[in-house]
């Protein structure tokens, strides 16, 4: 079967018509070749056997012998017989004679042997002048011939001159006749040629029309690919989305069923109902960590993903992660190390932590006894500088080179049984490669079946010195308190907040869509509001464009279960102040509330109070930036930040404000409070979110503080 | 070494070299061949005269090939057209051979130090009578060397020759 079915594809590809066009074209170009080759032989040998030349030969010996005839004549028709007279007709008639011999052997007689009229003639003069010899034989003796006797010699070779003469035009028409067909003859071998070498030029254009046409058969083909890989690459950006959009389905109920079981836990339960409230939780925490994996992965995939590089202890990472997994391995009676250098590396944190909880995770589950090792190492690479390597080895199971080869591709597993045995999603290790390679990096694993596996991460990194800070003042309320306005539509999400909000120890007001939420905040004021981006009636962005419209700055903080940034981006354009992502947890909550209870903007609040000292400047900030880089690089970049601002802020100066006032305004904010400028910051934010609520901002206050710099560093 | 690159050099030299005038002996046969023009060598004014005997006391060859004037391979015989030009010291560069009919042929001087050209007086080993277009007939070694075996040469294979000048 298989020997038919390539038998038919070779058959089928030698039917193709492109195919026989170019097999007929390269025989018809090999024939024609040959053909005008064989021509060219034919010359060639012509030109060798050189008859033109036997035959001028031969009417030069036709014409000398007429000559020597007409010459022998002469001679015989002396009136006075001199002396030397016999002496001279002897030899006339020697000459003649020997000329008989050429025209009876040698080239002449190859040439008109075959030609019987000529074989008459020449044979009726050889006789006529060999009949002669006798009496030329007598006269050569000493018989001088009498007049009589001469006058007849003279007639009687008169008649061989009049053969002679014939003779003569005979062969020379012959000549001319021969010339003719032999020109005739090498004129045809031209046209031959002529025609041989068109046709070879005919199959020359032909076969560049055809590859002509292969060209644009195969461009053709090209763009059917190319169409084909483009409607492969959007089928897979939608299955990218289908999942992302799944996850978050998933994720709204997932927290209601987690914030419940949290708050069951609170409660009095008996060991038994405890125990279920735990499965409850872990069976959750599972499930959510595979929505996590498929909505990391789809971000990945579809581009999404943001880095945030930060100078950090790797201990917070390596150490960090090591302490997360140290009870699992505990209950597992593996043993789990790392050893890692004390320094502070530039990378994206999260992301570091993320691929190393997949990679020690792996290991642990895969290890049954033994132990699993983490060792971070800073090498110097000459082409790609200096790397963070990260090795983490695993005396487990191992692999199998087959199962290596696809290890690092999305859904696939090591092999079936053990998804069977250990579950998971499969796309851990797609996530941690994409992650090492959007940070720079990558991952290799080395792996032995029954030994253990060991997988390497090296990500290039910038790389110092830990500065230890004596310590760290932390000012984190135990206890909060604050009225909160919560607008979710879920009747459960709203609960698991509301409980748990309560339990911080907050007052919870609750509204169900935009609308409830923007009628609630006209009548009262609120420290808070969590508002949910997606509901009926009213959706979260909109009512939170309204409430800034309206002139309301209370507090917003967007809940979002839309991880991507361009959600983070329509929650801040919309004018929240901040936002966290579903599930809601109680850690996320407290962040969020301390987070915006701290910050000065809270202007609802309290009316603006003229700023006291303490407001205007973050002295810590400074001073931390100040130890980084030295009294004078601040000074610099503080008189930046006046030059910039003051241009910043110019085109607000007119009657109406420039389209971009509010990015400007957004820009200065985060400069001023990178450097320290607390009260110019918050002033900024302000001013920002008034122009985006469409009104005309004060910003009276921050010019007054901009030109006030430059003499506050006078005065410094 | 010195002397294998020496050997040829001098005979070079040699060859070069104008033989001296000298008398050559007189016919005492039949003349059969005059030669004239530049030669140091004569025996009869500026002329230099040879009957047969003369002639088959040069230096000879036996040439056999095939011409285009005969059917068959023939053996051609006589003294080589450089034994020739030797015994009469020529010292130009062509020659001007004069056949009985009157009929002229121009050989250049060096075709007879190039290659073994003979005047054959004797065709299958019997001398040549003027039927049989004796008594000399230039014959160049045909068959011997194929770079011979065209126009050029056959138009220079003189016959019936009489006399030769040299220029």
């Amino acid at each position: 079967m298989p020997h038919d079915a390539g038998h038919k594809s070779w058959w089928r590809r030698l039917a193709h018509p492109l195919t026989i066009g170019r097999t007929v074209l390269i025989a018809a170009g090999v024939i024609l070749l040959i053909n005008l080759v064989g021509l060219f032989l034919a010359l060639n040998e012509r030109g060798r056997a050189d008859i033109a030349a036997v035959r001028e030969d031969a009417v030069w010996a036709a014409y000398q012998l007429d000559r020597e005839t007409s010459r022998l004549h002469d001679e015989l028709q002396v009136d006075e017989v001199q002396a030397g007279w016999a002496d001279q007709v002897s030899k006339r008639y020697d000459i003649l004679y020997s000329r008989t011999g050429l025209l009876t052997q040698g080239q002449f007689r190859q040439r008109f042997g075959g030609d019987a009229e000529f074989q008459r003639q020449i044979e009726t003069v050889i006789a006529a002048i060999m009949a002669l010899a006798p009496r030329f034989d007598a006269i050569a003796a000493g018989e001088v011939p009498d007049r009589a006797t001469r006058r007849q010699l003279a007639a009687d070779v008169q008649k061989i001159e009049d053969l002679t003469g014939g003779f003569v035009v005979a062969v020379n028409s012959r000549h001319y006749d021969t010339k003719v067909a032999e020109r005739a003859e090498v004129l045809g071998h031209y046209n031959e040629i002529a025609w041989n070498a068109s046709g070879i030029a005919l199959v020359f254009v032909l076969f560049m029309g055809l590859l002509g046409f292969q060209l644009r058969h195969i461009r053709r083909l090209g763009n059917s690919y190319r169409r084909a890989a483009d409607e492969a690459r959007a089928a897979n950006n939608a299955k990218s989305a289908f999942l992302a959009t799944m996850s978050h389905e998933i994720r709204t109920p997932l927290n209601g069923v987690l914030g419940m079981a949290d708050l069951l836990d609170d409660d009095a339960l008996s060991p038994s109902q405890r125990n279920k409230v735990a499965i409850i939780r872990q069976s959750g925490d599972a499930l959510l960590d595979v929505i996590n994996d498929i909505l990391d992965f789809s971000k990945l995939e579809s581009g999404a993903i943001e880095l945030d590089m930060t100078s950090f202890p790797l201990a917070d990472a390596i150490g960090a992660v090591s302490d997360l997994m140290r009870p699992r391995a505990r209950a597992k009676g593996v043993e789990l190390h790392s050893v890692f250098p004390d320094v502070n590396v530039t990378t994206d944190a999260g992301r570091l932590r993320q691929i190393l909880i997949n990679l020690v995770g792996n290991a642990l589950k895969f290890t049954e006894a033994g132990s699993v090792h983490v060792q971070a190492s800073i090498e110097s690479d000459r082409t790609r500088g200096t790397l963070l390597r990260i090795e983490v080895a695993d005396t487990g199971i191992g692999m199998s080179p087959e199962t290596l080869a696809g290890l690092f591709n999305e859904f696939v597993q090591g092999d079936r049984s053990i998804n069977r045995r250990f579950g998971g999603t499969g796309l851990g290790l797609a996530i941690c490669k994409r992650l090492a390679t959007a940070l720079g990096g990558s991952i290799s694993v080395e792996s032995h079946e029954a030994i253990g596996t060991t997988f390497t991460l090296e990500l290039p990194c910038k790389v110092d010195a830990v500065v230890h800070p004596e310590s760290a003042p932390i000012a984190s309320p135990t206890q909060r308190h604050g009225r909160v306005l919560l607008v979710e539509d879920n009747p459960i999400n709203r609960q698991v907040a509301e409980s748990l909000l309560s339990r911080i120890g907050m007052t919870v007001s609750n509204a169900a869509n935009g609308q409830e939420a923007l009628d609630a905040l006209r009548v009262r004021t609120f420290d808070l509001v969590f508002m949910d981006m997606q509901m009926p009636v009213m959706d979260g962005l909109t009512a939170t464009r309204q409430v800034r419209a309206e002139g309301i700055h209370t507090h917003i903080i967007g809940l979002t279960a839309n991880a991507f940034a361009s959600d983070r981006e329509a929650c801040l354009a919309a004018g929240m102040d901040d936002f966290i992502t579903k599930p809601v947890t109680r850690a996320k909550l407290e962040a969020a509330i301390d987070l915006a209870l701290l910050d000065g903007s809270d202007t609802s609040i309290q009316p603006a109070a003229p700023a006291a000292e303490d407001d205007m400047l973050d002295h810590e900030q400074q001073q931390a930036l100040i130890d980084e880089l030295g009294q004078e690089q601040f000074d610099e970049l503080l008189e930046h930040f006046r030059a910039d601002a003051i241009a910043l802020l110019a085109p607000a100066t007119g009657n109406g404000l420039q389209p971009d006032a509010a990015q400007q305004l957004h820009t200065l904010k985060g400069m001023a409070r990178t450097l320290g400028m607390r009260r110019i910051g918050d002033l900024a934010a302000t001013a920002e979110l008034e122009i985006r609520a469409g009104k005309a901002p004060d910003l009276d206050e921050i010019r007054r503080l901009v030109a006030g710099l430059a003499e506050h560093r006078a005065a410094a | 070494m010195r002397i294998a690159l020496l050997a040829p050099l001098l005979a070079a030299m040699l060859h070069a070299a104008p033989a001296a005038a000298a008398e050559l002996a007189k016919p005492t046969g039949k003349v059969i061949l005059e030669v004239s023009g530049q030669i140091t060598n004569t025996n009869d004014g500026a002329t230099a005269d040879f009957d047969m005997a003369m002639l088959e006391a040069l230096e000879a060859r036996t040439t056999v090939t095939a011409t285009p004037w005969y059917d068959t391979v023939n053996t051609f015989a006589g003294p080589t057209g450089k034994a020739l030009i030797e015994a009469v010291g020529a010292s130009g560069t062509m020659l001007r051979v004069t056949a009985l009919n009157d009929y002229v042929t121009e050989i250049p001087l060096s075709d007879f130090e190039s290659f073994p050209v003979i005047l054959a007086t004797s065709l299958d080993g019997a001398p040549m009578s003027v039927r049989e277009k004796g008594p000399i007939f230039v014959i160049y070694p045909f068959d011997e060397l194929p770079e011979l075996n065209n126009e050029i040469y056959f138009g220079r294979s003189a016959w019936q020759v009489k006399s030769i000048e040299v220029y």
